[in-house]
């Protein structure tokens, strides 16, 4: 006999978006996409999946390309974590590497083979580490819907609360696009982990501008135990523009820290442990960043 | 090798009839609409080298590869797999004739309870396919997917490892069952 965690009547693959958008349509919240699957299989081992009827499955549609415009990458909704991670090593490994940090800390490979970037930002859970990232690099996100234009969202927006993303009634992710970011740049992401397939406490991702050795402009999201969603340590954002960029001014700005996050406790570790994480992953963070931005 | 799943178990009206190729051979079977490659392979088509260990996605036992690459197959969706070739540990090698990293984990002391065996396996050979050259380093940091109770890993690393230095000297890419 199978072995069967949660049964839909359905399983379907639509050949267009089109379709896709009509069968959300017609069946509302009985109908769910799924792409990578793994945030599913975990709703429906954790016996999740409420009314859903229909799995409508979007990885055979051409969802799954990487385009370039000149230093905007445009990258669709089902494009593996494993794609993202060999484009960017075979065309701006230095410039991005904050993205590849992140995918490589997504630990398991066969994750990363078969997860999504579109689902790990429609998931909008401040534990994903790939969605983290994206919010340094201000990236943007384009929906559609049956009747609406094609939207396009800043990804903070996008994250409206746990779980909850700005996905209105019937509509599909279709890409995220962001900008390269520039030459005299560099960024670095890290986390902080029990083990290697669990939620990391923290995770930290930066982008920094140096120019005659400080700090021009600097972007930091945090995620993890840290609140509702991904959320931009803009205090110390500001505290370090114009600053030089030595250890001392980095550790002194990452102290206002526990201004822009209020860092939750539970069984992996206690708020005033994640604080003290933050403080020292956004410096190892910067630290990297700057050396990678020369 | 012909195996169809068992007609007359668990039908109904949501049946889906999947075709694959598993370990070289088409094979065609029925599914239930939402139902693991892992539950495909092993309830369906009686091929149980594959285990179900977490069946969360995080220990790794349930490892396969689906064109080449490793998946768990505990969360892959087994209609998702529909014209695709899967590979699984009962292609690598025959009881006499193991795979270079078969016979590189029993002599090396990497097997000791043995289940998480099948899965580092097809890691394993899904890494050697990927990159000839990866090191001992390199293949502790890519099984991070592949839980193992035992042996406390050193034992496994060095085995696949030294497995490598075999295969990079006879020209094997970790293909044993492409």
């Amino acid at each position: 006999m199978p072995t069967l965690i949660f049964q839909p009547e359905d399983y379907v693959f639509p050949a267009s978006l089109d379709e896709v958008l009509g069968i959300l349509d017609s069946e509302g919240a009985a109908a769910q996409i799924i792409a990578g699957g793994t945030t599913i299989h975990e709703l429906a081992f954790r016996k999740g999946m409420g009314e859903v009827r229909t799995l409508v499955d979007v990885t055979r549609l051409p969802l799954g390309e990487i385009a370039v415009t000149g230093e905007r990458l445009h990258v669709g909704a089902t494009v593996s974590f494993t794609q993202l991670a060999r484009h960017i090593r075979s065309t701006q490994p230095r410039r991005l590497a904050l993205l590849t940090d992140a995918i490589a800390g997504i630990r398991p490979m066969q994750i990363r083979n078969v997860a999504t970037v579109g689902g790990s930002i429609s998931s909008s859970l401040p534990f994903f580490d790939l969605p983290a990232a994206l919010v340094v690099l201000d990236a943007e996100v384009t929906t559609r819907g049956i009747d609406g234009p094609t939207r396009t969202t800043p990804i903070e927006q996008f994250f409206w609360d746990f779980f909850l993303p700005d996905l209105r009634f019937g509509e599909v992710l279709t890409e995220v696009a962001f900008t390269t970011p520039p030459a005299d740049s560099g960024g670095a992401f890290m986390k902080f982990e029990t083990n290697s397939v669990d939620w990391a406490l923290v995770s930290v991702g930066v982008q920094a501008r140096v120019q005659g050795r400080r700090f021009t402009d600097v972007r930091i999201a945090l995620g993890g135990g840290i609140g509702r969603k991904v959320t931009r340590a803009t205090t110390v954002e500001q505290a370090l523009l114009g600053e030089p960029t030595t250890v001392d001014r980095i550790e002194r700005a990452a102290r206002a820290v526990s201004d822009d996050v209020r860092a939750f406790s539970d069984f992996r570790g206690s708020a005033e442990f994640r604080n003290h994480l933050l403080k020292v992953y956004i410096t190892r963070c910067l630290v990297q960043a700057i050396a990678r931005a020369r | 090798m012909n195996r169809t799943g068992p007609a007359d178990t668990g039908r109904g009206a949501n049946d889906r009839l999947l075709t694959l190729v598993v370990n070289g051979d088409p094979v065609s079977l029925v599914v239930k609409p939402y139902e693991s490659l892992n539950s495909a392979l092993r309830d369906r088509l009686n091929l149980t080298g594959t285990k179900r260990g977490c069946d969360a996605g995080g220990c790794g036992t349930c490892t396969v590869r689906v064109d080449g690459q490793a998946v768990y197959s505990c969360m892959y969706p087994a209609l998702r797999a529909e014209g695709r070739s899967v590979a699984t540990v009962e292609g690598l090698g025959d009881a006499g004739r193991p795979h270079p990293l078969q016979a590189a984990l029993v002599e090396g002391g990497g097997v000791q309870c043995g289940y998480c065996t099948p899965g580092v396996l097809m890691a394993g050979c899904a890494l050697y396919a990927d990159d000839p050259d990866i090191d001992a380093d390199g293949l502790a940091e890519e099984l991070a997917g592949n839980l193992c109770r035992c042996t406390g890993y050193v034992k496994l690393i060095e085995a696949l490892a030294g497995a490598g230095e075999q295969m990079r000297g006879n020209g094997m890419r970790g293909n044993g069952n492409d």
